[in-house]
């Protein structure tokens, strides 16, 4: 079926480059202050700056340029259709083109590529961090982070095992529905075809063997977890230990240092 | 059993079955608004386990989301997690109140209200931020395009709640996957509550002061 070849669990790709090695929780700082940082450009020289870190990154990585880009395929919708809205709406400059009452503007052309370089940096930093770093690699980071919180009752062992479990089930979970939906349309159910009600409507037939199928897996493994002796975050131990090198702090400081270089240069 | 392990062994089986349901059902109706039925699986586990639980459900399928198809980054992290929210937990709060056809049908309804309330503020608020579009255009893109859209979206969520909701947890009752409902509102600790609280109020602090910057021509 062909809707399901086109989903695969995370873009990790097993590597051993400068990127692949650094510490996961040193990686998601590290991503939230350059989130922040595509947000505080305002010219196309703080893009060029930005371009050539994420390129310096990319031979680090040893990946063409395409495996990036193609991770862009989703939004390309966004990108035309902020292009557009930018190009009638967004007045100012001088009129470069004038079909009828629509202008097109110089002000509109500039701003509207300056958002689409905005889009491509955001998902092109996403798509760094996680063909470097493998789901579970990031649960346990993510579990590591949240620590903190635990003293204010968030319960970030209890979070992240969810995680780990949705992460490893979500592709059994997915055999299992093709194995339903070739199953109902053997019974004569119909997923591809109909409006937009019909389609929505056809999910049940779908959704509740599924729902059943998923209680009862979490059930078997409520039961395997517990013959383990599984009792939860307090004083568990780990096979692979994060640990964090000089080079993450390196990491952490220049994606923190950033942003103050993207001020003062207003770049 | 420990039923604190088990509530949490479903509750990761429900997120992924959330996020399955998001890979499989989605479809594109206009511009980039697309029908996504996760919220199903989000409300259904919300009337199980209360409303705090539909939240942690949303918010990790939203993070795994982000990592494995990364579609739109950060800012549709944010959205989606709001957007699920605003319609799982207010459909389980009331809910959870009491456990009644009708309650459903109130919390179910009121959830796709303040869904479809939430997004046109947010969109409006979280829209010109990201993508820069002069705020005017998105105002009148509003009536339009998200309305309807949010209000379809969420109407259909909702009558396939309740088209799934009672038949499914009656078979699982039956085949003890669950415990009998007696285990509802009453034995619900109070702490659970004042997080729900002090997250909405969190919620409602934040929209307030992007409201206000929004208005004041800052943002």
């Amino acid at each position: 079926m062909s809707m399901f070849r086109s989903i695969t669990i995370g873009q990790y790709l097993p590597g051993d480059s400068f990127l692949h090695r650094l510490d996961a929780r040193s990686k998601l700082i590290a991503l939230v202050f350059f989130i922040i940082a595509v947000f505080v450009v305002n010219s196309y020289w703080g893009y060029l700056f930005l371009a050539v870190i994420v390129f310096v990154l990319l031979l680090f990585l040893a990946l063409p340029l395409s495996y990036l880009l193609r991770g862009l395929r989703p939004v390309y919708y966004i990108m035309i259709f902020t292009m557009l809205i930018h190009l009638f709406f967004t007045k100012g400059g001088t009129v470069l083109f004038r079909i009828g009452s629509l202008t097109i503007e110089s002000h509109g052309l500039y701003l509207g590529f300056f958002m689409v370089l905005r889009i491509v940096f955001l998902i092109m930093i996403t798509s760094l961090l996680t063909l470097t770093t493998s789901p579970i690699t990031l649960t346990d980071a993510i579990e590591y982070l949240m620590g903190p919180l635990r003293k204010i009752g968030v319960p970030a062992h209890e979070i992240a095992m969810m995680m780990t479990i949705a992460l490893r089930f979500i592709p059994t979970l997915m055999e299992e529905s093709e194995k339903i939906m070739k199953a109902q349309m053997a019974r004569g159910a119909d997923f591809e075809s109909g409006n937009f009600f019909r389609r929505a409507k056809s999910l049940v037939p779908l959704l509740v063997p599924l729902f059943v199928s998923s209680f009862r897996r979490a059930d078997d493994l409520a039961v395997a977890m517990e013959a383990r002796c599984y009792r939860g975050g307090e004083g568990r131990t780990r096979l692979r230990e994060l640990q964090a090198a000089p080079r993450d702090f390196f990491a952490v400081a220049v994606s923190i240092a950033l942003i103050p270089i993207l001020i003062y240069f207003k770049l | 059993m420990n039923s604190r392990l088990k509530k949490y062994a479903i509750l990761g089986m429900l997120t992924a079955l959330a996020y399955l349901v998001m890979a499989v059902g989605r479809i594109p109706v206009i511009l980039f608004l697309k029908y996504d039925p996760k919220d199903i699986v989000i409300v259904i586990g919300g009337f199980i386990f209360g409303p705090l639980s539909a939240f942690v459900i949303s918010a990790v399928v939203s993070v795994v989301e982000m990592f494995t198809v990364s579609d739109t980054g950060v800012i549709g992290l944010i959205m989606n997690v709001i957007s699920s929210c605003a319609f799982a937990c207010t459909a389980a709060f009331i809910y959870t109140r009491r456990k009644t056809l009708k309650f459903a049908v109130i919390g179910l309804l009121s959830g796709c209200v303040l869904m479809t309330a939430t997004m046109l503020l947010w969109n409006y608020l979280i829209t010109p931020l990201y993508l820069g579009y002069p705020r005017e255009v998105v105002a009148k893109m509003l009536i339009p395009y998200f309305l309807p859209f949010n209000l379809l979206k969420s109407i259909i969520n909702a009558s396939l709640t309740m088209l799934l909701y009672k038949p499914l947890v009656e078979y699982l009752r039956r085949h003890d996957f669950l415990a009998p409902s007696t285990a509802s509102a009453a034995d619900k600790p109070a702490k659970k509550i004042t997080t729900g609280v002090a997250l909405v109020s969190l919620f409602v602090l934040v929209t307030c002061i992007l409201l206000i910057l929004a208005w004041q021509g800052k943002i």
